[in-house]
């Protein structure tokens, strides 16, 4: 939101600690993430669990349109007080929640990471080998993909609030977002009773192959569904005896000899490179690809061509920002620089909340801000 | 007091009409968000090419599909009863209009100039050849919205590069860090770009919207499925920015904390999650654990000697799991402040006590496909809920709504393009296989 133009201000809890809300010493790895997600924000700090610092937040509310908060996920709290506490002092305002599990429910004190939010998620339980543990993934894609469904859900409130100008809350649960991207299994489990299952590198509905394998160089991704790309396929590597051979020339075959499958690709496979097999395959129109280590992206001359990796005016030379991956006309999201931790702070309750040069110091004195 | 569930059944996006001219799921998850929030939604399939989501016409060579079906039966219309296209297509409105024939582009530019915004997930050549690129809709409508997602996006050397789900997980790096420790790079089992895209697809759409509605202005976004996924890479890839390092594969585990991953616990396929991301948490996992003699050594001390034995950890902490109930030890961990969680199944979620204590399944009573639970899209507010009241359109199901209701084109004329083959209520296909 702050890239597309709000006034954004982030607050963070004060001290020497640059550490945002939520994260334990073991996550402070995370800190580019963090430069890199308050670009373009303004940053106070602000001890809101003092009652001072609380008050101050009241009034910071009572003067936006939006608050967002995102708890501890290793402590989670209830937050609905606080709620009542800034409705109160702001009832246009829309509060946005992200939490694991949402604010409501017998999980909703758990605490989680990504690794847990899938597991909940029923994310866990269809990746991986079969015979081996379930496999999450490394990272935080399900925190990012909820972190896009709350500014979703706080942009309806907002247009709500064009209608009758009335606020109110936006409750994001991890768990619902990772549940949402699991190709329709919950519906099939409701039609059918199918349980999606670990299928190792294959896919468990009745396609195949659509796995990566080994090449060359790498690694390669081949999604075949239907039968004129298998032909394809064998005509691209040499092996037009395979592409109407009974044992591989329908869907069902190919399956059900899977392992032959596989061990004539590898056998193809073995002297392409990537990028070889990328552009010989879509030049037949089929879907194969290079699977990208994050050195391959930036070397990708698509991704390159399209400026997804921005410079930014305080890292000169060299990419420091990624994104957005949607490009609009007429009014594009801007890459940013940021500030440091707390930059923000004089000057915000200065404007804002019309605080003099006595009190301010005061309020830095007793790590209120 | 939080807002209390007002009796409004209009909802935030009300008064919107959106145009969805997408197949599959990034493009129909996108508009089934604003859908969901009020938005008139109209999905357009061509008579020749339904949505490749409602699967083939009938089964035959494919009956290892028959799971997407209710009671696994295709019935006598497939392409009504699949559950991938009935998911995802839920409070829309089903339009069969064949837009490359010169009527259907009639039809379709009169729905242009009373909508807001047009979705499509089309090549950009198909898109320019059907008139549906920016320019075009524009002389219809000066502030139309235009959504265009592709795999690569508009613009570049790959842009007309053929793209599914699962290639687009490959290619964005998300592919490259999922596996098992030492072995090869592994897939989601499912087609996540689209999911991804989807729901970046969402706040594009509804952004230019935003935009539209304050100004008056309308807008084109070009969204690369690619770029999507790519995003989720951030933390990796800013990491690689910062000092060149290339993650590798970890399985569950984590470089900076232990011990992280899923334990065997009793009966068929079963495990807990389990992640201690500081010595708080592991002292109280010892505690839960009746604090057997190993769990006092040094080297398990603190993160950095539990991530250096892990394999050690592992086998120590399995052999306390594999004969405890998960579900059990989910709960009596997580009341210790212990992340813990059971790996639910697919099955297992439609019964989950935080999931239906949150109402994130809703029946619906679909005319061809009967009364399930479908899950609603992740995204609750407290004052206008967003609702599904409608599901997912049959093949065509409101042409004549739409062709008498909207446009006010008059009966003969609808019996006259119903004629032409330019609109339907029945797929008119010869035979040709769909996925």
């Amino acid at each position: 939101m702050a890239g597309f133009g709000a006034d954004t201000i982030a607050i963070e809890p004060p001290g020497q600690d640059d550490r945002p809300f939520g994260a334990e010493s073991a996550r402070s790895h995370d800190e580019p993430l963090t430069t890199s997600l308050m670009r373009g924000k303004r940053r106070i700090c602000l001890d809101w669990k003092n009652r001072v610092g609380l008050s101050l937040l009241l009034q910071l509310a009572a003067k936006s349109d939006v608050l967002v908060i995102s708890p501890s996920l290793e402590a989670p709290s209830d937050n609905t007080p606080l709620f009542e506490a800034l409705i109160d002092a702001n009832p246009a305002i829309i509060l946005t929640s992200i939490t694991p599990f949402g604010m409501t429910g017998p999980y909703s004190r758990f605490t989680a990471d990504d690794l847990i939010m899938n597991a909940l998620g029923g994310f866990l339980h269809g990746v991986g080998d079969p015979r081996r543990e379930p496999l999450g993934s490394r990272g935080m894609q399900s925190e990012l993909l909820a972190g896009a469904c709350a500014y979703y859900a706080t942009l309806a409130a907002l247009f709500q609030r064009l209608a009758d100008g009335q606020g109110q809350v936006v409750d994001i649960s991890v768990q619902e977002v990772v549940a949402s991207t699991l190709e329709n299994a919950l519906t099939f489990a409701a039609y059918s009773g199918w349980e999606w299952k670990r299928s190792g590198s294959r896919r468990s509905v009745a396609y195949h192959p659509v796995s990566n394998f080994r090449c060359a160089d790498g690694h390669v991704h081949i999604s075949i569904l239907d039968d004129r790309d298998w032909r394809s396929l064998c005509a691209l590597l040499d092996c037009p005896e395979y592409a109407d051979n009974p044992r591989f020339a329908t869907a069902k075959a190919r399956l059900e000899n899977a392992d032959e499958v596989d061990a004539l690709l590898t056998s193809q496979l073995a002297d392409w490179s990537r990028d070889e097999l990328y552009h010989a395959g879509q030049a037949r129109r089929l879907p194969l690809a290079p699977v990208n280590s994050v050195a391959d992206l930036l070397a990708s001359p698509q991704l390159r061509a399209r400026s997804f990796f921005r410079e930014t005016f305080d890292l000169p030379g060299r990419p420091g920002a990624i994104g957005p991956p949607f490009k609009l006309s007429d009014t594009p999201w801007v890459a940013s620089g940021g500030v440091a931790r707390g930059e923000n702070t004089r000057e915000i309750c200065s404007q804002l909340l019309g605080l003099d040069e006595t009190l301010l110091d005061e309020l830095a004195r007793r790590r209120v801000t | 007091m939080i807002p209390a569930p007002t009796s409004a059944k209009s909802g935030p996006l009300h008064g919107l009409r959106i145009l969805d001219c997408t197949h599959s799921w990034a493009g129909p998850m996108a508009t089934q968000f604003a859908a969901y929030f009020g938005a008139e939604v109209i999905h357009i399939e061509s008579p020749q090419r339904p949505d490749r989501w409602r699967g083939p016409q009938a089964l035959g060579k494919d009956a290892a599909l028959a799971y997407r079906y209710p009671d696994g039966d295709p019935g006598a219309r497939p392409i009504d009863r699949n559950g991938l296209f009935n998911e995802r297509n839920t409070n829309k409105l089903g339009l069969a209009l064949d837009i490359a024939q010169p009527r259907g582009r009639e039809v379709f530019r009169a729905l242009v100039r009373k909508s807001d915004a047009v979705v499509t997930n089309f090549g950009t050549r198909a898109i320019r050849k059907l008139g549906l690129d920016h320019a075009s809709l524009t002389a219809l409508k000066s502030d139309i919205v235009s959504l265009s997602l592709t795999g690569f996006g508009e613009t570049g050397p790959e842009a007309h590069y053929a793209a599914w789900g699962t290639t687009i997980e490959a290619l964005s790096g998300l592919s490259y860090q999922k596996g098992y420790s030492g072995g090869p790079p592994l897939l989601s089992n499912m087609a996540y770009g689209d999911p991804v895209g989807g729901i970046y697809g969402g706040i594009a759409l509804l952004t230019a919207l935003w935009h539209k509605r304050r100004t008056g202005r309308g807008q084109h976004i070009d969204l690369s499925l690619l770029e999507c996924s790519a995003t989720l890479c951030i933390d990796a890839i800013l990491e690689f920015m910062a000092d060149g390092t290339v993650r590798e594969r970890l399985g569950n585990r984590h470089p900076k904390y232990a011990p992280r991953g899923c334990f065997r616990c009793a009966g068929e396929d079963r495990w807990l999650a389990l992640s201690i991301t500081s010595d708080t948490q592991w002292t109280a996992l010892c505690g839960a654990m009746g604090n057997p003699a190993w769990t006092t050594a040094g080297r398990f001390a603190d993160a950095l000697g539990r991530v250096a034995h892990h394999d050690e950890l592992d086998q120590f902490i399995s052999q306390w799991t594999v004969t405890r109930d998960r579900d059990e030890l989910m709960y009596e961990l997580q009341a210790l402040g212990i992340a813990a969680a059971a790996t639910f199944s697919s099955l297992e979620l439609l019964g989950n006590p935080q999931l239906r204590s949150r109402e994130f399944f809703c029946m619906l009573d679909h005319p061809a496909a009967g009364m399930h639970a479908y899950p609603r899209p992740p995204l609750s507010l407290s004052r206008t809920p967003g609702r599904l009241t409608r599901p997912a359109p049959m093949f065509g199901q409101h042409t004549g709504f739409i062709l008498k209701e909207l446009l006010g084109i008059d009966e003969p004329a609808i019996a006259s393009l119903h004629e032409a083959g330019v609109v339907a209520v029945a797929p008119n296909l010869d035979g040709a296989s769909q996925a």
